[in-house]
């Protein structure tokens, strides 16, 4: 387990290293002069010398990139320009909207996923199966801004029992908060779902197969007492390996969700910050999101490793 | 063992004839899922690439009325600066349908050929495959924001964005179907003949995998649908005034109590675009099952 780790611990580093380069890459891949673009149209000379020094374009690339890596893990992370306020409390405002977001999303992939998955392959009924299928596919092709534009106009217009967006802080209006996370984390799971039901469907179906399920039937166990007590355990693997993978993608989604769902988080902030051209502030954001998702990648490998030595083993290929 | 005969039943798909072919399709045709699925792809690039020609409508001439109903003259009423709503509806649909079909077909070579280049160089196989993960490892949205910020945003971003995210699964794929065919005999056969290496890959091995890159090829336009729809509806995919379906469902969304069809239309597009792909995916993998 310990030399499993670390060979995932290396080749994720190994990722987010490679990721940094890139993302401070982008500043120098741009086109025009960051410097000039930040000073405006009518900057003088000065300015734009003053600005290229604060952002420490007048020092080798190599030097800059270092310095840079330096910043982000003292934390100092200087001011935006655009916003004139320090990232970090910038970030720290923004960080609770996009977690809880992200967290509701989890958990409700996570539950209709299964949900959808233990009916796929235990209903007998051929129409109960089909219909989940054809559900399955409506849901994938439903991507965030598109059901969350659906799911505003049927809740918050027409049956007005929702609100259409905004964001309320957890800690001060705890039901108006929760209220509010409702539909843009319907939204957000809804394409995902559908991806851990199929992959646990399978999985149980081969599971279902086994010796050990014949067993629990001749011990005269009950169905419902096998599906959940003995096949879904051995089935979850495949589907947590890929909620990791989703919860990245989960992430992107929650930059969409703000955009449609009028949320201040994270992504509208990076929104903007693509925009003015705010290269310090979108940097660390962007690199910010790409830890989260190899992070969140990383866990639920281990996680698997952990409950189950064959991926520990063959886990090379 | 029977080795002869058995290399040419395997190398017969490589050499296909049309009959094979054709039953293919129509084996794709015959499941109501791939039916329905190219029903609406090929309808909504008819539409797309003839509408704009044939209603009188401009996308971009503004007019008087403002944020009017659907009427004779403006067939999904109008956006908030009096333009024709449908107008701008088939030219953001052809926009998407341009963007996805230069962007998922570049992918698709340079993804499906990167994929195989470790049958040439094992070196480079691994390290394309590496490059792979890491480009898997971040979220599609973020990484079309990272090449916003790069270049500026527009079409040619987008581009590159889709082809980011999508020459990934390609490379994945197209890596798994070759391990695949690598035990298989006439890759062995082809080796005694004495080919070269590369000869196999192109003559023999890629024929074999294509009709697992076909499924994947519909996969990746849907995915393509959705990254451009959801980068410009953030405002760093198309630029206004070139309308996009993303950017209109953004816009419309302000307006979802008067002017429902504002977002709606665009979302029925996206919807019909993204589940044709889909369907067509399954119905091709059906159809390679099957064979």
């Amino acid at each position: 387990m310990i030399r499993y780790t670390l060979r995932r611990l290396t080749g994720a580093i190994g990722v987010l290293l490679i990721a940094s380069v890139a993302v401070f890459a982008l500043l120098h891949l741009a086109p025009g002069d960051p410097a000039t673009v930040l000073a405006g149209p009518d900057a003088t000379p000065q300015t734009v010398a003053a600005i290229r020094h604060q952002l420490g374009l007048d020092q080798s690339v190599p030097h800059q990139y270092v310095s840079w890596i330096g910043q982000l893990f003292s934390g100092h992370l200087g001011d935006s320009y655009t916003i004139h306020q320090p990232i970090g409390s910038l970030i720290a405002q923004r960080v609770g909207s996009t977690l809880q977001l992200t967290v509701a999303a989890t958990v409700l992939t996570l539950v209709l996923g299964v949900a959808m998955g233990v009916a796929l392959a235990t209903s007998r009924r051929r129409v109960v199966t089909q219909t989940l299928d054809y559900l399955a596919t409506l849901a994938l092709a439903l991507p965030p801004f598109v059901s969350g534009v659906i799911l505003i106009f049927l809740f918050a217009v027409v049956w007005k029992v929702l609100p259409s967006g905004g964001y309320v802080a957890l800690g001060q209006q705890p039901g108006e908060a929760l209220r509010r996370l409702i539909l843009p984390s319907i939204a957000m799971a809804l394409p995902s779902a559908p991806v851990i039901a199929r992959l646990l469907a399978a999985e149980m179906r081969r599971v279902a197969q086994q010796e050990f399920v014949l067993t629990a039937i001749a011990k005269g166990a009950g169905r419902r007492w096998i599906t959940w007590r003995h096949i879904v355990p051995n089935s979850v693997g495949p589907a947590i390996i890929e909620l990791g993978i989703r919860i990245g993608q989960l992430l992107g989604g929650a930059i969409i969700a703000e955009a449609i769902f009028a949320r201040a988080g994270l992504g509208s902030l990076l929104v903007q910050a693509v925009e003015s051209r705010d290269y310090r502030l979108a940097q660390v954001l962007l690199l910010l999101a790409i830890s989260a998702a190899i992070l969140t990648q990383l866990v639920a490998e281990l996680c698997i490793a952990a409950i189950d030595p064959r991926v520990r083993v063959g886990g090379t290929a | 063992m029977s080795v002869i005969v058995r290399t040419g039943e395997t190398s017969a798909p490589t050499v296909p004839t049309r009959r094979p072919q054709r039953r293919y399709v129509a084996a794709v045709l015959r499941t109501p899922r791939g039916l329905i699925g190219l029903v609406l792809v090929v309808g909504i690039i008819l539409v797309a690439v003839v509408g704009p020609w044939v209603i009188p409508q401009d996308a971009l001439t503004q007019g008087p009325d403002a944020l009017v109903g659907p009427s004779g003259t403006h067939w999904l009423g109008t956006d908030e600066v009096g333009r024709d709503l449908f107008a701008r509806l088939l030219v953001g649909t052809r926009v998407d349908l341009v963007v996805t079909l230069i962007a998922v077909p570049i992918s698709g070579v340079l993804g499906t050929l990167l994929g195989m280049v470790g049958m040439l160089n094992r070196f480079a196989g691994s390290f394309c495959q590496r490059l792979f993960d890491v480009l898997l490892g971040v979220p599609a949205v973020i990484l079309g924001i990272a090449v916003a910020l790069a270049v500026s945003p527009g079409m040619g971003s987008v581009i590159i964005a889709i082809v980011l995210v999508t020459m990934p699964k390609f490379g994945k794929q197209s890596r798994t179907a070759l391990l695949g065919q690598l035990p298989q005999e006439y890759v062995a056969a082809a080796e005694v003949l004495g080919y070269p290496r590369s000869r196999i890959m192109f003559r023999h091995v890629l024929p074999n995998i294509l009709d697992a890159i076909f499924v994947r090829f519909a996969v990746e336009m849907a995915q393509a649908v959705v990254v451009e729809g959801g980068l410009s509806l953030i405002g760093l995919g198309i630029q206004p005034p070139q309308p996009s379906l993303g950017a209109m469902i953004k816009s419309g969304s302000t307006y979802l109590f008067d002017h429902p069809l504002y977002s709606m239309a665009p979302v029925v597009v996206v919807v019909g675009l993204v589940a044709g792909y889909l369907l067509l995916a399954d119905a091709l993998n059906e159809a390679n099952l099957r064979r």
